[in-house]
């Protein structure tokens, strides 16, 4: 039947000269108009479509449900989009399908209710749409990859961050690291996804000769070459491996080399249940996130070396200290064994001597005193060295050595020296604890504590001295203050027999604390500070 | 009036000997015997009995390690353990108080030894004679830390 309308040439021409394909239909569902886009677009003629069953343009698998929409459309007409959220697709004459979307208008005649569907293919759009849809995942997968990259505490936190990233937020298959082992082939590092089962059986080798060796993953741990696998099963590379992918639903793979200082150290490979997923802009994009995760590597690497430099560093110093110490020890006993032993027994016969003297010869008396003097000021001296040279007692607590040693520098001295502890600074509850520090700690606080005292003595002209030692949660801090003519810490510097104070300041900065000099309003006050745990190893002397 | 006698601990031969020829020399000693090692020491107040012990702190075997021996190992037959009088360059407060504890009743400095036999005397009847610029230090030390010289040590 052929539409009123069709005699209105107003409406014909605007009809014919619609940008979109317009179709009429009866209220039969019969075709009673199609312009020429329409059936360009179908791929009909005039005589063969005319006539025909709208049914004809849209797949068999719509029909049935499209008659009833039809029927159901005829009872309530109203302009409208057609089903806004079906899936619609058109049937072209030569059984190709494509995306639609259709608006419906009703042009009411004597004759009957004619339908008007402009469909517009939207297979662009749709493309349009997927791949913008597929790009923002990738972004964002890439944005969360990096991200990984960046809070990853080391190489295997970062492997398994990326994996789990690819997977759960690019939504692929499955994601693997992996890295050669001389002899052995190629090693697991990270998995994510469902795709234990496959990579388990991929039975992969990095020969060259072997068929299983020219992979994927084997030329990117040999030679450091990007594979992508727009088609896993089609791809001749991949051979070996399609039984195996088909039954995991593989589809596309996306293999890149992860480099360390310049040498591949691991493959990163991505696996898609869709094919030709990897496209131009994807690949870019992964081959972006590898080279993310190879400057990550090269900073753990260079962590990794700082940290080990730092060790070195702390053991040499702390070998260093301790060999100073035996150094000291050593010239400690063969000062006693020679010189001091000896001078005792001088001593002990000039004694003898005297007695004998003061019976015979009483005018030598004088004399021999004079020689028990001399033997018995250059023992104290000797014995003075000793005590220098030689470490505490083991269990001694550092105030009582300071103590001592204190009276033994000042002795003679009109110096009123204290020595206190002070329980401000949240140190130990038990009295000074001997165990608080690391030997090697205390034997440069104690050094350094005697320079001090040794300053005071030398150049401060003072009265009194009070040191405190204070013990807090880290450490352990020791504080001279006299009162004495000061000290211009610029002079300590240059003037000969002063570069003590640089000397305590090394002490102090070896044994990871600081040292600093200030000059109060009367006197001098020298503080510096120790920590109870080593600075790189973190090891720590420990408390009762 | 009867002799004290001596036992001389030191590794030293020098000293050794000088320590027995100043003893002698007084009528009031009877040197009974020398001993290079702490070891031997014990052997030799094991046979033969002695009133006051001269020990060396840093000889092999010596110091607080043979005073306790001495003081515990059964003294030779029919004699009491004896006083333990320690003899050393070194008189840090530290090794003084070590020796107090292991029970020794004198400390005497290399090098200030010319009042030896007077000092030797002295600890031979009872007295505690620390004859070192520390040992206030030392005893300070020793009575904090709770470990008092206990009248047996004394002797």
């Amino acid at each position: 039947m052929k539409p009123d309308f069709v005699r209105d040439r107003a409406v014909l021409a605007l009809l014919d000269a619609s940008p979109n394909n317009v179709v009429a239909v009866d209220e039969e569902g019969v075709i009673c108009y199609a312009n020429a886009l329409a059936l360009d677009t179908f791929g009909y003629d005039a005589e063969e479509l005319l006539g025909q069953r709208v049914e004809l343009l849209i797949p068999d698998r719509f029909a049935e449900q499209h008659v009833g929409h039809r029927r159901a459309f005829a009872r309530e007409p109203r302009a409208r989009p057609m089903g806004v959220d079906l899936e619609l697709a058109g049937r072209r004459r030569d059984g190709s399908e494509f995306p639609v979307e259709i608006s419906l208008t009703t042009l009411p005649g004597p004759e009957g209710t004619c339908v008007i569907a402009t469909v517009a293919d939207v297979s662009a759009r749709r493309t349009a749409e997927l791949r913008l849809q597929v790009l923002s995942r990738a972004h964002l997968t890439l944005a969360r990859m990096n991200q990984a990259i960046v809070r990853a505490g080391s190489a295997q936190d970062l492997y398994e961050e990326t994996c789990r990233v690819a997977v759960e937020h690019g939504r692929y298959l499955g994601a693997w690291v992996a890295r050669e082992v001389p002899e052995r082939g190629v090693e697991s590092l990270a998995t994510a996804g469902c795709l234990d089962d496959f990579i388990a059986r991929l039975d992969i080798t990095t020969d060259p000769g072997d068929p299983r060796g020219q992979g994927p993953t084997a030329g990117a741990l040999r030679e450091g070459r990007s594979h992508f696998s727009a088609d896993f099963l089609a791809d001749p590379a991949t051979r070996p491996w399609h039984t195996l992918a088909a039954r995991h639903g593989i589809r596309a793979s996306a293999t890149m080399p992860l480099r360390c200082d310049g040498r591949v150290v691991a493959a990163l490979t991505i696996w898609s249940a869709e094919p030709h997923v990897f496209d131009e802009q994807m690949r870019a994009l992964l081959e972006g996130v590898a080279e993310n995760v190879s400057f990550a590597l090269d900073r753990f690497d260079a962590e990794d070396q700082l940290a080990r430099v730092a060790a070195q560093r702390s053991e040499l110093l702390t070998r260093l200290v301790a060999a100073q110490e035996e150094e000291r020890s050593r010239i400690a006993a063969d000062v006693h064994d020679d010189s001091v032993q000896a001078l005792a027994a001088v001593d002990l016969r000039l004694g003898l001597l005297q007695r004998r003297v003061r019976e015979t010869a009483p005018e030598l008396a004088t004399s021999v005193a004079e020689l028990q003097d001399t033997v018995g000021s250059v023992t104290a001296g000797l014995r003075q060295l000793l005590f220098d040279l030689e470490p505490a007692a083991e269990g001694t607590a550092l105030v009582d050595e300071l103590r001592e040693a204190a009276e033994h520098i000042l002795a003679g001295y009109d110096v009123r020296c204290t020595v206190r502890l002070s329980t401000d600074g949240g140190g130990p509850a038990s009295y000074d604890d001997p165990a608080w520090l690391p030997a090697v700690v205390r034997a440069q606080a104690v050094r350094v504590a005697k320079e001090a005292l040794i300053n005071v003595r030398k150049h401060a002209r003072a009265t009194s001295v009070t040191v405190t030692v204070r013990p807090d949660a880290e450490g352990v801090q020791v504080v001279v203050t006299d009162d004495g003519v000061g000290v211009d810490p610029a002079n300590l510097r240059s003037a000969r027999g002063h570069r003590g104070l640089a000397t305590m300041r090394e002490r102090a900065e070896i044994a990871g604390g600081w040292c600093r000099i200030d000059r109060g309003p009367s006197g001098t006050t020298l503080a510096f500070w120790m920590p109870r745990r080593d600075p790189v190893t973190g090891s720590a002397g420990r408390p009762a | 009036m009867a002799r004290i006698r001596v036992a001389i601990g030191d590794d030293d031969a020098g000293v050794r000997s000088a320590l027995a020829d100043v003893l002698t020399a007084d009528p009031r000693f009877t040197v009974v015997g020398t001993a290079a090692t702490g070891e031997e020491l014990c052997r030799l107040t094991s046979r033969v009995p002695a009133d006051v012990v001269l020990l060396d702190v840093r000889m092999p075997g010596g110091g607080a390690d043979a005073a306790q021996t001495l003081r515990t190992c059964p003294p030779a037959p029919g004699s009491r353990p004896p006083a333990v009088v320690a003899v050393s360059a070194h008189t840090g407060a530290a090794t003084v108080a070590s020796m107090l504890r292991a029970g020794a009743v004198g400390y005497l400095a290399k090098g200030r030894l010319s009042r030896l036999p007077d000092l030797v005397a002295r600890c031979a009847g009872g007295e505690v004679v620390l004859a070192v610029p520390s040992a206030t230090e030392a005893l300070r030390r020793v009575v904090r830390d709770g470990q008092a010289v206990s009248p047996a040590a004394l002797g």
